[in-house]
């Protein structure tokens, strides 16, 4: 029986081509994790709760204008800058190449928040509240996490976890691709993306979809790229494990011309 | 040579044990109002607590402001003991003397209160204990060492435990005194305190190598707790303005900068609440602002050598902080005011000879060096988070509530009623130390020309 | 002069910080010793008094000797144990309706629970904070169908360890020594070289 863990490395490819910002990546997140309720006085304190976040830019000038939409969630940087700062190990990298966070241990000195890139990392600032019609919508299998802790993303890993148990331990296989979408045990959001812009996989699988990207970015630099995959913020040498692909121009602009 | 007529032994017990042994009659009103004052921050902290963080201004990237502030603040004003005590003990500097105790005492009590500010900021207090105590409650997970808050409170309770011994040592023979001068409980307290203090020759001899050891132990710790606190921000590689190497000297020499205008103005309000015009004479107050004209500019280098550090890259996250700090309202406005009031302002105002030995100017320009020093920390802490990376998407700004102000104001009671209370029980002004330099200044008529009484050896 | 009236503020300070450090220490002390912390929830009352010596008790003790998992149905298949629907308990109560006038006044209960579909109260025993997912399946499976002979325990002596001997208790309380703590979790781990990642239990 196995008890060992399968080397795994999860990772993300979020084609922003496909991104049509609709939002239904946030929705179910938000349902999927438990994440406090956004309401309209939590946006006016500035202290909304968004795991993946669609950030939205215009371009041009208005009526010549482009929407731009680039979803934003926790890049579970391999080197990331959260980590060394957390002085309890609150957050840290596990085995499976994820960025964790524990809510237990977390006592809450935003270091994190400080010392994270990309905005990805939420405090409770009050304690979440649920109206009684939502109480049973919980996610039993999530943390609730009460005030005074750090959230974020957590690639699903209550759903990465059933997978394993169910998969590998109880039926000696092996996640991929194919079986956690199969079985609805992706991430909430890859589930979720109508336009499949999110891709969810493991990087130590040589037959995942996501694995050309990843080998790709990892070994050419930004200009001999062969995809059309980048890291946020790579020149600061996080190491994300979510790699972009750029939005493909089919009528680039010249210098000085606007869009139409 | 010094100022002021020769004291007696008799006269400096007397005057200088006066908030000991004869209080006036204010001290007992001025405690309850600072206790009220207090315990309007307690009662805050008590909401902070109950409520959530929620009831602050923080918010996304913002998630430090005031009390991260108000903390860098405090441990700014703890260098002050160890610059004048240590630094100008060994430097043999007679006008240090009237001023070592106060400052090592605001030292120990700045620290204290500063230790207060990162506990509320968490928000749940009692987890203090996962990152600050070292054990592993059987988890087999130990504070993280590689965490610049985890240094933190190493540093600062290495300080707080070194200035509490400097203080102590500093302060038995003058318990010694308060022990002869006191009966009944008082006495037996003293008594022990003083540990058995005779003031013999062999007694003495071990103080002064004491004092002289941690003088010179503690030198270390005085440039390492505020380097390390800087580090809090210079470590943070994702904050593009505080990632920087020049935050630990810079972060050092402010310290000095507002711990020693605090000293000078605790020591003005001293000399005129015990009628101590003998003791901590104009000449000292004078000494101490052309060090500070020393360290000010110093600073002042500093401060521009950040900013010209932050722009000389051209970076468009760093561009976007300057721009915060130098062209949006408010932030441009109270950078004005606080290059104003921390360097042009103060060093105008300790120039000229007269005005430095005027009470009312040199209060005047102390105070405003620390609400200055006070915002510089501001300015550096919120537009750096505010505009931490390019992404305009989440750049935020940051209002402090009600709440924070409160907790902030009170911190200020607190440090006041703590010296207060010590000055009830304890000499805020060195007795020994004083008679050791009038013994100094003594002279003697050795035929034609006069000579010290004493040489010393230096 | 009076006597000791300047060390009114010193006494007074004190006084506040050993206080102050009294109830932290006391306060610590206690949760850190009693099991669980401050004894809450320990051998709770139950709304029927249910002797786990009948149902589980080896037969030649006059119990019963049915399985664990026979009542906990989901203790093999799922995250939590569960605790039987009254139905379940009619299987056999519906003939079985004691020997003793307590066991009647009893079962009557469960009797009356059922025909009146209002779902017995059992108070909890064994209770893990809400940030630790414990997933019972995974347990029972490492020591039923390991390769070891210390893994392949039947059913009932897995839930022992930690458990205890619950077959042998009248009324369930945790077992003696034995705290539900992080520290047991992660010893247990350790010594069978389980994974100690934190999200193998904190999601």
């Amino acid at each position: 029986m196995a008890t060992e863990r399968i080397d795994h490395k999860w990772g993300m490819v979020i084609d922003v081509d496909r991104c049509t910002g609709c939002q239904a990546c946030v929705v179910a997140c938000q349902a999927e994790n438990n994440v406090p309720m956004n309401t309209p006085d939590r946006f006016l304190e500035r202290r909304a709760y968004e795991w993946i976040r669609i950030e939205r830019y215009w371009e041009g000038e208005f009526p010549k204008v482009k929407a731009r939409f680039i979803p934003i969630l926790c890049q579970h940087c391999g080197n990331a800058p959260c980590e060394p700062v957390c002085p309890v190990y609150a957050t840290y990298h596990n085995d499976q190449g994820l960025n964790v966070q524990v809510y237990n241990r977390c006592v809450g000195t935003r270091y994190c928040i400080n010392n994270c890139p990309y905005q990805v990392r939420f405090f409770n600032w009050w304690e979440p509240q649920w109206p009684n019609t939502l109480q049973n919508q919980l996610n039993p299998d999530v943390t609730v996490r009460s005030r005074g802790i750090m959230e974020k993303c957590t690639f699903c890993i209550q759903r990465l976890r059933r997978a394993e148990l169910a998969l590998e331990r109880q039926e000696g296989g092996r996640i991929n691709d194919q079986n956690l979408a199969e079985r609805n045990l992706a991430p909430a959001c890859v589930a979720a993306c109508p336009t499949s812009a999110l891709m969810f996989g493991d990087q130590n699988d040589p037959n995942s979809k996501i694995r050309p990207y990843f080998e790709d970015a990892n070994t050419h630099s930004e200009r001999e790229r062969k995809t059309r995959g980048y890291r946020l913020l790579e020149e600061m040498g996080t190491g994300a494990n979510v790699i972009y692909l750029k939005k493909v121009e089919q009528y680039p602009l010249k210098q000085g011309e606007s869009h139409g | 040579m010094q100022e002021g007529r020769a004291l007696t032994p008799t006269e400096i017990n007397r005057d200088l044990l006066r908030s000991v042994l004869e209080p006036p009659k204010w001290f007992w009103p001025v405690v309850v109002i600072l206790t009220l004052w207090v315990l309007v921050g307690v009662t805050v902290s008590g909401i902070m607590i109950n409520r959530g963080l929620g009831v602050t201004g923080l918010n996304r990237p913002v998630a430090w402001g005031f009390m991260i502030t108000n903390f860098v603040f405090w441990i700014g004003i703890s260098h002050a003991g160890v610059m004048l005590s240590a630094i100008l003990r060994l430097a043999k500097a007679e006008w240090r003397r009237p001023a070592t105790r106060a400052a090592e005492v605001l030292t120990i009590f700045s620290l204290m209160t500063a230790l207060t500010m990162p506990i509320m900021h968490v928000g749940r207090p009692w987890r203090v204990l996962y990152w600050v105590f070292p054990y592993d409650f059987a988890r087999g997970i130990w504070p993280s060492v590689r965490s610049p808050l985890v240094w933190d409170p190493s540093a600062i309770l290495t300080y707080l435990t070194s200035s509490t011994l400097f203080v102590l040592i500093a302060l038995v023979p003058d318990l010694a005194v308060l022990r002869d001068h006191t009966t009944g409980v008082a006495h037996r307290i003293y008594s022990v305190l003083s540990l058995g203090w005779q003031g013999n020759a062999r007694q003495w001899k071990f103080q002064v190598i004491a004092g002289v050891l941690l003088s010179a132990l503690i030198l270390p710790v005085f440039v390492s707790v505020h380097s390390i606190v800087s580090w809090d921000f210079g470590m943070a590689a994702s904050v593009k303005s505080w990632h920087s190497t020049i935050f630990a000297p810079y972060f050092v020499i402010g310290a000095v900068h507002s711990g020693v205008s605090a000293v000078v103005f605790v020591m003005i309000l001293l000399r005129s609440m015990f009628g101590w015009q003998e003791y901590i004479r104009k000449e000292h107050i004078d000494a101490l602002g052309r060090l500070l004209i020393v360290v000010a500019t110093g600073w002042f280098y500093f401060l521009c050598m950040e900013i010209i550090f932050g722009l000389y890259g051209r970076e468009a996250d760093e561009v976007a902080v300057r721009t915060m700090q130098f062209m949006e309202y408010p932030w441009n406005v109270l950078m004005i005011i606080f290059a104003g009031i921390t360097y042009f302002l103060p060093v105008a105002l300790w120039l000229p000879r007269s005005f430095r030995r005027n009470l009312w100017i040199m209060s005047l320009a102390c105070i405003s060096v620390n609400v200055g020093m006070w915002l510089e920390r501001y300015l550096i802490i919120v537009p750096g988070l505010a505009r931490k990376q390019v992404f305009t998407f989440t750049w935020q700004t940051y209002m402090p509530s009600i709440t924070e102000l409160l907790l902030i104001l009170s911190t200020f009671g607190l440090v006041s009623l703590l010296l207060l209370l010590f000055s009830r029980v304890f000499p805020l002004v060195p007795l020994y130390d004083i008679k050791e330099g009038e013994f100094l200044r003594a002279k003697v008529q050795v035929g034609r020309s006069t000579v010290p009484a004493t040489i010393r050896e230096d | 002069m009076k006597l000791g009236r300047n060390m009114v503020p010193l006494a007074l300070v004190g006084l506040g910080t050993s206080l102050i450090l009294l109830v932290v220490v006391v306060v610590v002390g206690i949760a850190w010793y009693s099991n669980p912390p401050f004894g809450l929830g320990d051998a709770p009352p139950q709304p029927i008094a249910f002797p786990h010596t009948v149902h589980a008790g080896a037969p030649e003790q006059g119990g019963q000797g049915i399985q664990c998992e026979f009542c906990h149905r989901n203790v093999t298949k799922g995250a939590a144990a569960t605790v039987p629907a009254v139905e379940q308990c009619l299987f056999c109560h519906q003939q079985v309706t004691g020997t003793t006038e307590t066991a009647r006044v009893e079962i009557a209960k469960v009797k009356a629970s059922f025909e009146n579909n209002t779902p017995i109260q059992w108070e909890r025993v064994h209770r893990v904070p809400d940030h630790v997912r414990f997933v019972h399946e995974a347990h029972i499976r490492f020591f039923t169908e390991g390769e070891t002979p210390e893994t392949q325990l039947p059913v009932s002596q897995v839930c022992s360890v930690c458990h205890g001997d619950v077959a042998g208790m009248t009324v369930v309380a945790p077992k003696p020594g034995q705290s539900l703590k992080m520290g047991t979790c992660l010893d247990c781990h350790r010594q069978n070289n389980i994974p100690t990642d934190c999200t193998v239990c904190h999601q």
